[in-house]
Parts: C-alpha cells; sequence; structure tokens
C-alpha cells in the first residue's frame, strides 16, 4: 500500500473495501507523531476521537458504503472555525481554553459528509499578520523545510496537507490566506466564490471580505471537498444559493478556455521571482498546449487593490477586536495588537472611500475581463522565505496578488507550478468570474495532470 | 497635491481618543506604520487610472522587453 494518497484515490480506495478508514486515520497520526513535533501543524490533536469516528465510518461503509467521497476520511480545521468537541483559540491567548456551544456550519458539513475531525491547525493569530513567536504555541512551519515559511495565515491547514497529516483542511481566506500557503507549502488551496461556503461559526476577520475554502493536495481533491462544504445558509448573511457542485471526480478540460495573464502583478508591480517567472511561463505553454487561448490583460495596479483591501480588512477587524484591544491588549501577540490597533485610525469617510474603490476596481476586472474566461497570475512572488527572516510588517505595504479576488468575490486557486532551485514549491493563481469554481477547478485540474507536478510527493524529513 | 503626512503628535492624541494604549517605547515604529496606512487612505482617495484593455497576443510581451534589454547590453 502506498504511504500516502489524495483524497480522490483514498476515497475510491474505501469505496472498493481496499483501504481501512481506521488505517489511514492511525497512518495519519503516525505521520503527525513523527513530523508535528517540528511543523507545528496542529494546535489541538484529538487521537481518540478521530480514531472513533474512523471506526464508526468503517462500519457504517462496511453495512452500507461510503455516503460520499468524505466519508472516512482524516480532515482538520484552522483554528477559527468552532467545534464543540475541541477548543477553539485562533492560535490566541484571548482565547485559550474556549470551547464552543455549537459547531461551526463547517464542521457541521463535514461530520455530515462522514470526514473525520483530526483536530484544529495552527493560523496567524486571529488570521492576521504573519507567524508570532510570542503566542502561547509556536508557528507551524513549512514541511518541505521547517526552515521556511508556511505562509499564511492558514499556515497550520497548509502544513498539514503537505505533510501528509491530514488529506483535507478547511482554511479562511480574508486576503489570500488560502492561497498563500497553499502556494508556499506545494499544495492546492480554493478560496470559493465569496457566499458559497458558509462561516457560520468562524472566527471573523473582516466580513466582506472572510471566505472559507479547502486545502488539499490538488485540484480534483478540493472539488471533492468542495462539494461537501458549500451550501446555502441563513446563518451566514453573505451566504448565497450557487448551483451544487459536482461530488464525483471532475473532468480536467482547457480546450478553447480563454485565459488572461495579468503580467503586470507579476512582471512589475510586484515583480517575481526569476524561477518564479519561469515557472509560469511554462505553466502558460502547458496551458497552451492544452488548447487554452492565453492573452495578456491590463488590469488595475495591485497597489490599488491592495490599499483598498488593506483599509477594509484593518476597519472591520478593528471593529471585531476594539473592545479586547482597549481592555486587555496584553493578550494579543505584539504584532497582531499593533496591526489591529492602525483600524482605529481609519475613519467611517476613509473606509467609505475604500468601499467606492473597491466598487471602481471590479468594474475594471469585469471589463477587462469581459471576453476571459480564467485569469492567471501568481499567489507569491517566489519560494518560502526564512520563518525566521519575516519581519511584523512585512506584507504591510507591499501588495499581494491574492486580495483582487476577495474584493471581488471570485473564485481564485492557488495549484503548485514547479520547484525552483532551492527544492521549494512555486505556485500559479487562477481565477474565474462568481460562481463558476467548478469550471476554475477542471481548468486547474487538466493543468495539474498535464503539468506532472502532482506526482512529486513531499518525501519526509 | 500629496496630502502632509500627520505629526507624531496628531498620531498619538488618535490612539488616545480611540481608546488605545500605545508602547511609548515603539512610538517611531507605530507612527512609522501609521505613516504607510496615509499613503494607503490618500491612494483610495485619488484617482483610478485604469486602463483595462484586453491585448491579445502571441509570445510573453515581458519576454520580448527582457530579451530586448539583453540584447542592448
Amino acid at each position: 500500500m502506498s504511504d500516502r494518497f489524495t483524497l480522490a484515490e483514498a476515497a475510491r480506495a474505501i469505496a472498493a473495501g481496499t483501504l481501512s478508514p481506521v488505517e489511514l486515520v492511525r497512518s495519519c497520526l503516525e505521520r503527525t507523531d513523527r513530523l508535528d513535533g517540528r511543523i507545528h501543524a496542529f494546535l489541538a490533536l484529538d487521537r481518540e476521537g478521530a480514531l472513533d469516528a474512523a471506526r464508526r465510518a468503517e462500519r457504517a461503509i462496511r453495512a452500507q458504503g461510503p455516503i460520499g467521497p468524505l466519508h472516512g476520511i482524516p480532515v482538520g480545521l484552522k483554528d477559527v472555525f468552532e467545534t464543540r468537541s475541541l477548543p477553539t483559540t485562533a492560535h490566541s491567548r484571548l482565547l485559550l481554553g474556549h470551547v464552543a456551544s455549537a459547531d461551526s456550519a463547517v464542521a457541521e458539513r463535514l461530520e455530515a459528509a462522514g470526514a473525520v475531525l483530526m483536530g484544529k491547525l495552527a493560523t496567524h493569530e486571529f488570521a492576521l499578520t504573519g507567524p508570532g513567536f510570542d503566542l502561547p504555541w509556536p508557528p507551524a512551519r513549512n514541511p518541505w523545510n521547517p526552515e521556511r515559511f508556511t505562509g499564511g495565515s492558514s499556515s497550520g491547514s497548509a502544513a498539514a496537507v503537505a505533510a501528509g497529516m491530514v488529506l483535507v483542511a478547511v482554511g479562511s481566506d480574508t486576503a489570500g490566506s488560502i492561497r498563500s500557503p497553499a502556494a508556499l507549502c506545494g499544495v492546492a488551496g480554493l478560496k470559493p466564490s465569496f457566499g458559497r461556503v458558509s462561516r457560520a461559526g468562524m472566527l471573523p476577520l473582516a466580513p466582506s471580505l472572510d471566505h472559507a475554502g479547502p486545502l488539499a493536495w490538488n485540484a480534483e481533491d478540493c472539488a471533492l471537498a468542495l462539494a461537501a462544504l458549500e451550501g446555502k445558509d441563513a446563518r451566514d448573511p453573505a451566504s448565497r444559493f450557487y448551483a451544487a457542485a459536482r461530488a464525483e471526480p471532475l473532468e480536467p478540460h482547457a480546450k478553447g478556455v480563454r485565459i488572461g495573464v495579468a503580467r503586470r502583478w507579476f512582471e512589475s508591480d510586484r515583480p517575481a521571482s526569476r524561477p518564479q517567472l519561469d515557472a509560469v511561463e511554462a505553466a502558460i505553454g502547458v496551458l497552451r498546449e492544452l488548447g487554452a487561448e492565453l492573452s495578456d490583460v491590463d488590469l488595475p495596479p495591485l497597489a490599488d487593490w491592495h490599499a483598498a483591501g488593506s483599509l477594509i480588512v484593518l476597519k472591520e477587524a478593528f471593529e471585531v477586536h476594539k473592545d479586547w484591544l482597549r481592555t486587555q491588549p496584553e493578550l494579543y501577540g505584539e504584532a497582531t495588537r499593533d496591526r489591529l490597533a492602525l483600524g482605529a485610525f481609519v475613519s467611517d469617510a476613509d473606509y467609505a472611500a475604500a468601499m467606492r474603490r473597491c466598487d471602481e476596481l471590479v468594474a475594471a476586472l469585469r471589463a477587462a475581463c469581459a471576453e476571459l474566461d480564467i485569469l492567471l497570475s501568481v499567489s507569491q512572488p517566489g519560494e518560502a522565505p526564512p520563518i525566521e527572516g519575516i519581519g511584523k510588517w512585512d506584507g504591510f505595504g507591499i501588495p499581494g496578488y491574492s486580495v483582487p479576488f476577495n474584493l471581488s468575490g471570485d473564485p481564485a486557486i492557488a495549484i503548485c507550478c514547479g520547484f525552483g532551485p532551492e527544492g521549494l514549491p512555486l505556485g500559479l493563481q487562477l481565477a474565474a468570474k462568481p460562481g463558476l469554481d467548478e469550471f476554475l477547478l477542471r481548468v486547474a485540474a487538466a493543468y495539474e495532470r498535464a503539468a506532472g507536478w502532482r506526482a512529486r510527493w513531499l518525501s519526509l524529513i | 497635491m500629496a496630502k502632509a503626512r500627520s505629526s507624531k503628535s496628531t498620531f498619538e492624541a488618535r490612539a488616545r481618543a480611540a481608546g488605545l494604549r500605545l508602547d511609548v517605547h515603539r512610538l517611531d515604529e507605530l507612527y512609522g506604520a501609521y505613516g504607510t496606512l496615509e499613503a494607503m487612505i490618500a491612494r483610495v482617495q485619488g484617482p483610478l487610472r485604469v486602463k483595462g484593455s484586453l491585448r491579445v497576443q502571441g509570445p510573453s510581451r515581458g519576454r520580448e522587453v527582457r530579451a530586448r534589454a539583453r540584447e542592448k547590453r
């Protein structure tokens, strides 16, 4: 038996009776025991709960067959999703020991799909800023090289999937927090269309831009996870109805797809590294060979997206945290406290200007992409940097590539498009129009299948 | 014309008015971040320069530009 499975492979093997959910969970626990002392992906590992759930799944599958592809599959949750069975801390001293009275919508849906919750995963504190060394737990580290940064804020989610501790994790993404760690840890991370996955019971950062979505080994696995996670939910005011994603494997497809390359973003607005640029050019070549039609597209500068997004995040996050900031500021890590405090200086008029700018930017995006199906860019400028070198203000003044799709609400995915000279993953970002998540995943899966990078598992440590 | 940057005393006064306790040992650092924030605010208040045009072409323009630069060197 192979040591590693994608979700799709594991689901097929479980359905065929050749893989036991209990053995699969034991294998993930063994890997976690062996590696997590260095990776720090988990804040809470529910060993007994996971084994009990796996035994229940195994009995049910033997009796009636699997209820879907997630039945018996080990999954993890970023520690911003509330759970009754485990504490939900957002990696913060402020919430030490906090146990929610109800499960988040995401936890409910995973349970209904028969998934096995392994535990809660590291995050940047309250899904903001970068790795903190003054928090109750150490920051997660990149399994490809533990001296390197995971990206964030869904740091433990990406690390756990990359290391094979879980087959799927669910993260949150307000300005790239699923896609950034997915890119740096060499996995696939989907930010679905805004409102597609309910955020009920998810600790908020900036409700106008918060999304929940899956991280997994590849786009096909993200599609299977999305089918289990999505659905309208009256408890989340942003929740919207979209045509349901399919719960069976995707048919990869890129022929005739019109792809715009947002070249300006990664060549001049924030120049990516030479290896990253080469990897993008190679990916463009692969997509062209698959029959896609590639063209360059001019979009508003990243700095405009970054300014509008940052002001919205800071203002909304301050509104969420202002009481704690005023009464218990010492309980935050320094970076989180300082970043949140800046929200106090964003006036209502500034916030309104940022929202107007957001509308203008999205209108410009829609006009530029009227004749396109997919936008191609990057989600990181290169390989993962050393974690010790990440400064607390890094990324504050420097525009990221991800936030445009938080402002637009478009589905966007980060996938692996190769490896750099230091042997670390490089990522590609693809985005589609709202509601076309499944179409986006088909194109991403077609690229992954043709490029072949997904055959390169992390050889662990 | 670019708006003049707020003074450090204005920054401190706004922080007090918001009920925040600033770390006096790191005021310069926080004031520096406040400057970045003010630049973002100025950016969303200024005009948006958008071309938004679709340019269909063959090979990468960036590659061509870099190739020309290499030839010049």
